[in-house]
């Protein structure tokens, strides 16, 4: 038997996942939709396996303007089964407006109103029986928060007869309707077959101005209908129609609210405990203390707890490759084992602690409502760069690793904004190149250690923050997204909810980027001990053969040596890696490897090495996730371009600029 | 939006007229009548088409959209207002009249255009063509979004702009006759929150602008 597809649809905000994931019972399968990087969840409805729920992108209204919009509208035109649409009870003029849109593309829906105890305290009735034989719909009460009026739900979903649906007319009164009617007889006359729509749907979105219809309608040959049907109804609304449209939609929606809502008799004018919060929270001056207070401990829950249990983690791997070497005998297997494997597995395993903390604490900050106060709060500040509010988190996350910035960068809708945000965020220094900033700094600068690291930091930043405003000014241009952002009420998630969306991210992570970068570092391995019989990463290594290759490009820019190409080469795998490459090459560590570095290159070759290595190709970590997230290799070499090249021209400026003035 | 300075001022009030009075609006005419350069005048409109308060298009007359139309009226208003004044109570000649109200509607305060009507609706009720009170409503309590204070309560008009951004601004909920309430303004001065019925937005300025309103006490 063919599974019953049931599309789960609703605004931002009005609890969609959770009722999604109690009527899962967690066993989604997150993917993408084919072509965009929006998210997509599915699952088998519990204890009914024959029906299939679909979780489509959390959206205002099905205008296809943003990618999240034009798959749930591309979802909804192939009829599933069923629609259940999820409102939030306490703010039910615009969450039906989505509705009253489901309604006229003629979908089978079952309304799930949700947040039903607040709505119940707000108003002194909510008449959900009217409502029902208004719209003529089922109409299910939920507090998804409690699981309340789920087994209703579901009970309505499987008796739910969805050949019974009649068909929704708005009506749009007068004018309107007698030209709808018009173009309906017409495309009767003419015979017009577009799959998913009826005469009626397409009667409205050809008048609202809906470009991709009309150019269906044209192997019809009645433009010029249209046309004269759309001047005739501009000349009397004076406006453009599908504005007159939504008004109208809004109009029936008011009428429909007064009979369905009673409200109480005395307004309670007490501010609700969302507003007096955000009184303290989004005020100018306390609200960015109070934001900077939070991105702070963030940072330290991520990086600090993280990094303790991150160590713990390396020491068990550390003791895993002391077994392996002291129990084979094979050298190239241990290597394999110990050079390839487990440092491709050990290299994923570290960033687990400190993914998962940050996801944990992201997803917590997004459900409870900050996040949109975050970026409400940042946006001016952000704009100077081309970037919008929301983009600070993945910039700041940036400082502790790039692979949690770049998907944290998932809460950016634009898609413009986004590929900038993604494409900077490896500039910034994460805590992975602090190793190789000191190592240099304490040989070349052991005066002016503080100030030498405040630099190399300040100029990831600059670097970051004005090749944002080169891409936005190139690549993505910005369309014109307007920056209408709901503040949800505060609310407080369910433990559960939050485990579960994390978990989903980091499982995610693993099971794409999680397999490149094994791959990748395992290509390093086989570079570093091939051909058979040379020293583990050497000159006659392939690696080293390459790093040869490489050293005369790199000679303007102060460092055109074997070691140095080698040790960039090898950095890609993991930026500290670019220490042990230099010690194993020069076959001294610690202070001994200070001392070699300060005596055989100069304070100038030392510093542009540093800034070299500071912006140079992010590690395979990173590029696996970027390819990730973007959904395409071809940005993920862009990145491996541009940022190679932006490393080689700022350390010439720096080496030959050193050079012209004697340093 | 930025407040608009003098020139800019001057240019829309100089558009509304020639608009009225010729049928349309050329930049020759613009430049003669303020006595600007043609290409000085070119520049300063090119400043009002990226404000959208005029319409692009390179080779017709000039046309004022219509947020440039509304702020054109505030201007003519505030014109014939203190013109009426000089005129009627300072009794002071047609082109002093007509030279002193230009310079000093620019400046003039909200306040003081209170204290103007209620003394000049003693003894007229239009000003030109145009009714005493209607356009006190539109002086004092007429304004863009973007123009209320913390705590005002206004009522929705007319959502203008371009048709993307109008749309989006629609369908959230921003719609003719519903009232709206500034709550906050974040750091830096933008973006703006709003309350609207049942719930809290934010909007850009630049989007603000767009959404002309009614002041509700």
């Amino acid at each position: 038997m063919k599974k019953k597809e049931i599309a789960l649809i609703g605004n931002p905000n009005s609890g969609k996942t959770t009722i999604f994931n109690i009527l899962t019972g967690s066993n989604a399968k997150v993917g993408n939709w084919p072509g965009v990087t929006v998210e997509k969840k599915e699952g088998a409805l519990i204890r009914h396996s024959d029906f299939q729920i679909v979780d489509l992108p959390g959206i205002y209204s099905l205008s296809a303007y943003s990618d999240d919009e034009k798959v749930a509208r591309n979802s909804l035109l192939k009829k599933p089964s069923m629609v259940i649409d999820i409102l939030d009870s306490s703010n039910l003029k615009r969450n039906l407006y989505l509705t009253i849109q489901l309604l006229e593309m003629n979908q089978n829906i079952i309304l799930g109103l949700n947040i039903m105890d607040v709505a119940k305290k707000k108003y002194k009735e909510v008449k959900l029986d009217v409502l029902s034989e208004l719209l003529n719909v089922p109409v299910v009460p939920l507090v998804g928060q409690k699981g309340e009026g789920i087994n209703n739900l579901i009970d309505t979903i499987i008796n739910h007869n969805v050949d019974e649906a009649v068909e929704f007319k708005l009506p749009y009164g007068g004018e309107l309707e007698e030209h709808l009617d018009k173009l309906e007889y017409l495309f009767s006359q003419k015979k017009v077959h577009i799959p998913g729509y009826t005469y009626r749907m397409l009667a409205i979105q050809v008048l609202e101005g809906d470009e991709n219809i009309r150019a269906l309608l044209k192997p019809y040959d009645i433009d010029d209908f249209i046309q004269k049907e759309i001047d005739h109804l501009y000349s009397i609304f004076k406006d453009d129609l599908e504005m007159v449209f939504i008004e109208k939609r809004y109009g029936f929606i008011e009428g429909l609210l007064k009979k369905v809502i009673v409200r109480k008799k005395t307004i309670e004018n007490s501010i609700s405990i969302s507003d007096k919060v955000d009184k303290v929270v989004l005020n100018p001056i306390l609200g960015l203390f109070i934001f900077f207070g939070v991105m702070f401990a963030l940072f330290q829950i991520t990086f600090f707890f993280g990094d303790y249990i991150k160590s713990f983690l390396e020491i068990i791997i550390s003791w895993i490759g002391t077994f392996i070497g002291a129990s084979l005998d094979n050298n190239i297997l241990v290597s394999f084992l110990n050079d390839g494997v487990l440092s491709g597995v050990g290299t994923i395993i570290t960033f687990l602690p400190n993914l998962i903390l940050l996801f944990l604490l992201l997803t917590f900050l997004e459900d409870i409502g900050y996040m949109a106060r975050a970026a409400y709060l940042l946006d001016r500040f952000m704009r100077f760069f081309g970037l919008q509010g929301k983009a600070f988190i993945p910039l700041i996350t940036g400082f502790g690793c790039s692979v949690p910035a770049v998907m944290s960068t998932r809460t950016l809708e634009s898609k413009a904004d986004r590929f900038t945000t993604i494409m900077i965020a490896p500039l910034i220094s994460c805590s992975a190149r602090l190793p190789v900033y000191i190592l240099f700094i304490t040989a070349f600068f052991p005066n002016n250690k503080g100030s030498m690291l405040f630099i190399v930091y300040l100029l990831g930043i600059i670097l970051a923050v004005s090749m944002a405003k080169l891409f936005r000014s190139t690549f993505f241009k910005s369309e014109v997204t307007p920056f209408v952002l709901e503040l949800p009420p505060y609310r407080l998630p369910t433990a559960k909810a939050t485990f579960l969306h994390t978990w989903e991210r980091v499982k995610h992570f693993l099971s794409r980027a999680g397999t490149i970068i094994l791959a990748m570092v395992i290509i390093i391995w086989a570079l570093s001990i091939l051909p058979l019989g040379v020293v583990y990463g050497s000159k006659d290594s392939i690696i080293g053969i390459i790093g040869s290759g490489i050293a005369p490009i790199l000679k303007p820019i102060g460092f055109g040596t074997y070691e140095a190409a080698a040790a960039l080469i090898s950095g890609i795998v993991a930026k500290e890696v670019v220490v042990s490459t230099l010690s194993t090459i020069y076959g001294a560590q610690g202070g001994g490897l200070i001392n070699v570095l300060s005596t055989q290159w100069t304070q100038l070759q030392g510093f542009s090495f540093m800034i070299m290595s500071a912006i140079y190709i992010p590690c395979f970590a990173t590029l696996a996730t970027i390819k990730q997230e973007t959904k395409s290799w071809k940005w993920m070499f862009f990145v491996i371009a541009y940022t190679s090249i932006l490393g080689y021209l700022v350390s010439l400026v720096i080496y030959q600029g050193g050079l012209l003035l004697g340093f | 939006m930025e407040k608009l300075n003098i020139i800019n001022q001057d240019i829309l009030e100089t558009i509304y007229e020639l608009e009225k009075n010729k049928g349309k609006a050329r930049l020759t005419d613009i430049a003669l009548k303020l006595g600007f350069s043609k290409s000085r005048t070119n520049q300063e409109i090119k400043k009002l088409i990226s404000l959208g308060l005029v319409n692009e298009d390179k080779y017709g007359p000039i046309v004022l959209s219509k947020l440039g139309i509304f702020e054109a009226e505030r201007v003519m208003f505030t014109h014939l207002l203190v013109k009426t004044f000089l005129k009627n109570h300072l009794l002071l000649d047609e082109e002093t009249s007509e030279k002193d109200a230009c310079a000093i509607e620019h400046i003039i305060s909200e306040e003081t255009i209170k204290a103007l009507v209620r003394h000049l609706e003693k003894d007229l009720s239009n000003i030109g063509d145009f009714n005493l009170k209607e356009a006190e409503e539109y002086l004092v309590k007429k304004k863009r979004l973007s123009e209320l204070k913390i705590g005002q309560k206004a009522k929705i008009l007319k959502i203008e702009g371009q048709r993307t951004i109008k749309k989006r601004i629609m369908e959230f909920g921003l719609i003719k006759g519903e009232i709206i309430e500034l709550i906050g303004i974040a750091p830096f001065g933008d973006p703006l929150s709003f309350n609207l019925n049942d719930f809290n937005l934010s909007l850009r300025i630049k989007e603000a602008d767009n959404v002309i309103v009614k002041l509700v006490d």
